[in-house]
């Protein structure tokens, strides 16, 4: 019953998002295309003021597409988000909660097939990326190959040569993104599933308040971080003075990230189970 | 209030629906108030009442959409759950399904989600009515669309139907459409409680009645054997019993 869930909430959202991934495709081709021209006007011998105005205008086509592309993770954010709301608290809520299947399910199935779109979406953003760069790449001469070669070779080398500070950093994402998740699906719950009245404000309600709660909590073990990097712990990657260094606090923060899940998801649970009021 | 039999006596088997002091209220409004009242099974009931009476609340409660707020309510003598759930068909005074999805797509969950549900059935009478299954929802008018609705809700082999006002806003033909659909189309020995304002459309239809007035079972029973000792048809007896609320 599981997969079926999923089946039916991966379509429900496919088809919000797909027009969004489409779009996305529109945007790289276009921001490839601008940036081959950016590329071969950067390295090309033409007019000082026409190359100028070629570059500023390439360069800012260019740098707002890649922004745009940005938003499009928030835009899918926002959608699923939206979806989630439509489903569970107004008309289609009448289906959701009559399906013969158990609240857990129900979340956990909407839970994964959001994670996976989030997924899809992060890659085609990331994906267009290096199509927009490798415009660049193909014109721009070897100078400025040579350039975004070394800026991209010292990207991947931080990262593999890291990994006592890349493997916790990508633990505080994970579970940072998780815990995101549930807890706004159990903001809207029971902002808006319980209360009877204005459930939308409700909903946008408690996820702020929600999140507010949250990330004070969170801050003081950020707080906490920080203040060990400023007074000198490098990163923190040794621990021979037992201060508290990078590393373990974004170990923490997952640990309180999981924990958070936890939370949220056993509410979420509840609410569907036994407050929801589908008035 | 004692509670009603609408066969007129005890009842030999479990009922279909037991309410047993239910009463539910929104913040200080009650919407229904130490209802208890008991349905056979196999009848189709109509729920019957003014505006506000708790036709809906009630039904949502047996659908488990809403939870009471004291008393207990039975589905063939269990509390609602994922176990009632699939054996309840619910058909919501709206549209629930997802505008964007194409009828198929809706024929596909009924068969994933509800394992007494008769696909070909359900096929045979959408092509009877020419609904289009790769249309959008949203394409399609909003007579064809709640058609839709009724024609999956009662293709399946459910033990209880819950109909919250089927023919309410339809014109006088989609009335007999959907009247005649429920009587042909439902499980047989199957419960169908309808709830509805509009009696005198369907009153042919009725085994049994309850009234409901301000969240109270005012008035209950047999529909034949109550026309029979009033000499009143249930339209006229409704209007009757109304009049003094």
């Amino acid at each position: 019953m599981f997969l079926k869930l999923f089946k039916h909430d991966w379509k429900s959202l496919s088809r919000w998002l797909v027009p969004v991934l489409i779009g996305i495709g529109g945007a790289a081709v276009l921001g490839f295309i601008n940036a081959l021209v950016l590329g071969a006007t950067g390295s090309g011998n033409t007019d000082g003021r026409t190359k100028e105005a070629l570059l500023f205008s390439t360069f800012t086509g260019t740098a707002l597409i890649a922004m745009a592309l940005a938003a499009a993770l928030t835009v899918i954010a926002v959608l699923i988000f939206v979806k989630f709301y439509k489903s569970m608290v107004t008309d289609e809520a009448y289906l959701t909660f009559t399906l013969p299947v158990s609240a857990g399910r129900l979340i956990g199935a909407k839970f994964l097939s959001a994670a996976l779109w989030t997924v899809i979406g992060a890659a085609a953003v990331f994906a267009a990326w290096i199509i927009i760069l490798s415009g660049i790449w193909i014109t721009g001469g070897s100078t400025l190959r040579g350039e975004v070669g070394e800026i991209t070779r010292d990207l991947f080398n931080m990262i593999w040569e890291n990994p006592q500070i890349m493997i916790p950093m990508f633990a505080y994402a994970l579970t940072g993104a998780v815990r995101v998740w549930f807890q706004v699906t159990c903001a809207i719950l029971f902002g808006a599933a319980v209360v009877r009245k204005n459930k939308a404000l409700a909903a946008v309600g408690m996820v702020l308040a929600v999140n507010f709660a949250v990330n004070t909590i969170l801050s003081l073990f950020g707080i906490a971080g920080m203040f060990s990097i400023v007074m000198g712990a490098s990163y923190g990657i040794t621990q021979d003075s037992g201060e508290l260094t990078l590393p373990a606090v974004l170990w923490i923060q997952s640990g309180v990230n999981v924990l958070l899940t936890a939370v949220f998801w056993w509410w979420s649970v509840r609410i569907a189970r036994k407050s929801v009021n589908i008035e | 209030m004692q509670y009603d039999n609408i066969a007129g006596s005890a009842p030999l088997t479990v009922p279909a629906v037991g309410c047993y002091g239910l009463t539910k209220t929104y913040g200080a409004a009650p919407a229904l108030s130490e209802l208890s009242v008991e349905l056979p099974a196999g009848k189709i009931i109509g729920l019957l009442g003014p505006n506000g009476s708790g036709k809906t609340t009630l039904i949502k409660i047996l659908a488990g959409l809403l939870r009471p707020t004291a008393g207990d309510v039975r589905i063939y003598g269990k509390t609602p759950s994922e176990e009632t759930k699939a054996e309840v068909s619910y058909l919501p005074e709206r549209m629930y399904f997802d505008p964007g999805m194409k009828v198929e797509e809706c024929v596909v969950l009924f068969r994933d989600f509800y394992r007494d549900f008769d696909e070909t059935r359900a096929r045979s009478m959408l092509s009877v009515l020419g609904v289009p299954t790769d249309r959008k929802l949203k394409t399609l008018s909003k007579g064809t669309r709640e058609k839709v609705q009724l024609v999956l809700v009662m293709a399946r082999r459910a033990k209880l139907y819950l109909l919250d006002e089927p023919i309410g806003g339809v014109d006088p033909a989609a009335r007999d459409f959907i009247l005649s659909t429920i009587v042909a189309a439902h499980n047989p020995g199957a419960t169908v409680l309808v709830s509805t304002h509009l009696i005198r459309d369907v009153e042919p239809v009725l085994d049994g009645f309850v009234f409901l007035s301000g969240g109270r079972a005012v008035m209950s029973g047999e529909a034949e054997k109550v026309r029979n000792e009033s000499g009143k048809s249930l339209d006229e007896l409704f209007r009757e019993v109304f009049r003094c609320f």
